[in-house]
């Protein structure tokens, strides 16, 4: 894949929701928190270096609909702010199939994929 | 007569955790392409083949008691063993090619470090004994 420069975008708000699909090979159960949650494992760029894709929540959607068609699988959210925090930029993305799509982009060592793992929250938890 | 040499290999015991690692792993095998919907690779036979030293040299070094892990894939073709839990959470991640990288942190201790290791180094017990001891300790307790 080319190496594309990303621009945060600042129109989105530090407020501003970021949905993460998980799926069910990378949720653990933390016997410290005494809760399941994702693995770090979920918060890395892809296999090609290709920056985290994200849905931008949106009032009024349903998160589920973003689940359509990805049956198992879960759902975390995540702030902008929390997400920026990390080091990590946010560019819209817009796909025909997902118009609210975006791009978490910046390098995702271990301890930033950790930090991102404990702080997401669930809006569709896992069966 | 001639005394027959009998030759006797001494059996290997696989922990119970390794047992658990082994059997993931083959069910993580058999995940596609893209399995995470987005593009995560396939399971790396590389890896495969660090976890198997990584096991060996658990056994050589008697680390019977580490608890189950999770054991979880990686977009990259890797997967990582995870540990939460008695105020500790380890991580170990076997990448497809390359060494593994360790993250620790001990809640009690303040201990939070996160580096690449070689497993011919004698670095095992270090990561693994805090486990066994706080977990012990709390089976102890209950």
């Amino acid at each position: 894949m080319e190496n594309a420069s990303y621009h945060d975008d600042s129109t989105i708000s530090d407020d501003n929701n970021l949905w993460r699909r998980i799926h069910p090979n990378h949720i653990v159960y933390d016997n410290n928190l005494k809760s399941y949650r994702p693995s770090s494992a979920a918060f890395d760029n892809g296999s090609n270096g290709s920056p985290m894709s994200v849905i931008l929540a949106e009032e009024n959607r349903n998160p589920s609909t973003a689940l359509e068609n990805y049956e198992g699988f879960s759902m975390v959210s995540l702030t902008a702010g929390l997400v920026r925090d990390c080091g990590q930029g946010i560019a819209r993305d817009p796909l025909p199939e997902e118009p609210a799509h975006a791009l978490v982009f910046g390098e995702k060592p271990k301890s930033i994929r950790r930090r991102l793992a404990q702080a997401a929250e669930w809006i569709v938890s896992p069966h | 007569m001639e005394a027959e040499t009998v030759q006797t290999v001494s059996p290997v015991t696989i922990p119970e955790w390794g047992l658990f690692v082994l059997n993931s792993i083959e069910k993580l095998l058999r995940l596609p392409e893209s399995w995470d919907s987005y593009d995560a690779k396939q399971i790396s036979p590389n890896s495969v083949k660090t976890l198997v030293i990584l096991l060996a040299q658990s056994i050589q070094r008697m680390l019977f008691d580490v608890p189950i892990p999770f054991v979880v894939p990686t977009v990259g073709g890797g997967f990582q063993l995870e540990w939460h839990q008695s105020g500790i959470d380890l991580e170990i991640e076997i990448p497809p090619s390359g060494k593994p990288v360790v993250s620790f942190v001990n809640v009690e201790t303040g201990a939070d470090w996160e580096r690449e290791i070689n497993l011919w180094d004698d670095i095992l017990p270090t990561i693994f004994e805090p486990l066994i001891s706080n977990s012990s300790e709390q089976n102890n307790r209950s």
